[in-house]
């Protein structure tokens, strides 16, 4: 066999593909490389996780609620596990659709206020086994709290209403609110019966519980419950900075339970809507606590301090008869008459300050002050 | 004249990879075919791999810089060689005596309708039979060859020259 022979006949069976074979797989290959087929699992990281921390919660989740998680479902906030619990009701909402979604943050904001009554219940305990005898005096449904309970309790508020972030469902969010009221209202801290309490919390948040009225706010948020039913909520949203020009949407939602005329909630909504800051009668107080954070963007201009409820005193009449002073106070919606012991200038207006949450200043510069 | 061909298909490809890859594919799709084909155990199967090398080499591309014609040779044959393991770790096939042994029986096999060449190429050992599918199906130099097997041009001929003896010697018998 010559060469060329061997070479033809090596040739002749040269497995080749024909034209049209290979137009079709020049096709295929296009068409695989022009849209790859991605991993399922890269699909389900990129869309659904930001975090890995969150594609590791994702797949315990997924897993079975197991170890941590199930553990961390027993967390109370304060707890080292709580973080956790928190970002795990995040993945199964990101997960649930919009029916199961409402449902979910319901079922979350009801368990922390079952956490908040749990933590009010622990820190009760152990103050009433310390001062047994003189909490068994009382005869009011209210219950007293360890000194040391007050930052957990704090906490507790600020989780509840955290929980009613995005939450729509406007229904279930009064329900929580009063709720979470009712609670807030029984707690009274142990050695400290008219005193206003200031918390702030590790996310700026100040809670701040009086007597007749609790508040809670921190740069975007504000909430605040009054003795007599009422619960208001502001939200503001902000930019990075925290400037006010930032503020992009203002959302302030009124509820009104009480029995209070209409206009109450307008009048509370203009109020706010029109101000600068949102400043409160005893914002030296939050100075003394924290110059950082009030620097930021609650408090620009302190001469403000006392245009807050200016406008919205009607009457503060003070009539003092020999030891003895009748007080009529008309603010907002809300009048407050009272007989009292006080009878200077300063105690008087200190008092009803405390009572209505308005500032010394715009009170003496209402006080109509009348003496027998 | 060759050489500038590729040059400018490999580096329309690395720039453009949608319209000059297309024009690459053509170039070298039929020496990637007869390779393939030779070592997998049917017509189909050869297809898929040949597809699998030029979606991987699709890849593969963007890190791809233009050196020589042989170093894209060796870039395109290392693909093939990966594919091909695929292959055969998909089919169970490792070792090339068992394919050959299977591929030998199976009807199925499009380039067995006249088994005489395939025949004697298996009483070849493996790197005649690659040199040999290289150069008259694939179509390579010897130095190109060369630079795909890892071997010097020279023995590369050598080998090819006593695998064509070989060759002849069993067809003539």
């Amino acid at each position: 066999m010559s060469n060329d022979d061997l070479d033809n006949r090596i040739e002749k069976e040269r497995p080749t593909l024909s034209a049209e074979e290979k137009a079709a797989v020049l096709r295929v290959i296009e068409a695989k490389v022009a849209a790859p087929t991605p991993s399922p699992y890269a699909a389900f990281i990129h869309s659904r996780t930001k975090t890995m921390t969150g594609v590791l919660v994702a797949l315990v989740v997924i897993v079975g609620t197991t170890g941590t998680v199930a553990a961390s479902n027993d967390a109370k906030p304060g707890d080292l596990l709580f973080p956790i619990e928190r970002a795990a009701e995040r993945v199964q909402l990101a997960f649930a659709g919009e029916a199961r979604e409402a449902e979910l943050r319901a079922q979350f904001s009801a368990e922390r206020l079952a956490e908040l009554r749990e933590i009010i219940s622990e820190e009760t305990e152990s103050t009433e086994a310390e001062v047994a005898a003189s909490s068994s005096a009382s005869t009011s449904a209210s219950v007293t709290v360890r000194e040391s309970g007050e930052e957990r309790i704090a906490k507790a508020v600020t989780a509840v209403l955290d929980s009613l972030e995005d939450f729509d469902d406007r229904d279930i969010r009064v329900q929580i609110l009063t709720e979470l009221q009712a609670d807030i209202d029984k707690v009274k801290i142990a050695g400290r019966s008219e005193t206003t309490t200031n918390v702030q919390t590790e996310d700026n948040t100040r809670v701040e519980i009086k007597d007749d009225r609790i508040e809670v706010r921190d740069d975007g948020f504000r909430l605040r419950i009054d003795d007599d039913g009422d619960v208001r909520v502001q939200v503001r949203e902000q930019d990075a900075q925290g400037s006010k020009a930032g503020v992009q949407a203002e959302e302030s939602v009124s509820t009104n339970f009480g029995d209070h005329d209409d206009d109450y909630e307008d009048k509370w909504e203009e109020e706010y809507e029109d101000e600068d800051e949102w400043e409160f009668e005893d914002e030296e107080e939050w100075e003394d606590d924290d110059d950082d954070h009030r620097g930021r963007d609650h408090d620009e201009d302190d001469s403000d301090d006392d245009t807050e409820w200016n406008g919205s005193i009607k009457k503060f009449e003070v009539r003092v008869e020999g030891l003895k002073a009748e007080v009529r106070v008309e603010y907002g919606s809300k009048k407050l008459e009272y007989n009292t012991v006080y009878t200077t200038k300063a105690a008087l207006i200190a008092e009803v300050a405390l009572r209505t949450g308005l500032t010394s200043a715009e009170l003496e510069s209402e006080l109509d002050l009348e003496i027998d | 004249m060759e050489s500038i061909e590729i040059k400018a298909l490999v580096n329309h490809a690395v720039a453009d990879t949608s319209q000059g890859f297309a024009a690459l594919y053509e170039h070298t799709v039929d020496r990637v075919f007869s390779f393939v084909a030779f070592r997998t155990n049917s017509h189909e199967d050869a297809r898929e791999v040949t597809q699998d090398v030029f979606i991987e080499l699709y890849k593969s591309l963007p890190r791809f810089t233009y050196q020589s014609d042989a170093a894209f040779y060796s870039f395109l044959f290392t693909i093939v060689r990966r594919q091909l393991a695929a292959y055969y770790a998909k089919t169970k096939k490792h070792e090339t005596a068992e394919l050959q042994e299977e591929w030998h029986g199976s009807a199925e096999s499009a380039v067995e309708q006249n088994c005489s060449v395939t025949q004697a190429l298996e009483t070849l050992d493996d790197v005649s039979r690659e040199i040999v599918v290289l150069h008259h199906w694939s179509r390579f130099t010897f130095a190109e060859i060369g630079t795909i097997i890892n071997m010097k041009e020279s023995a590369v001929r050598v080998r090819h020259h006593r695998a064509r003896a070989a060759l002849a010697s069993i067809l003539n018998a």
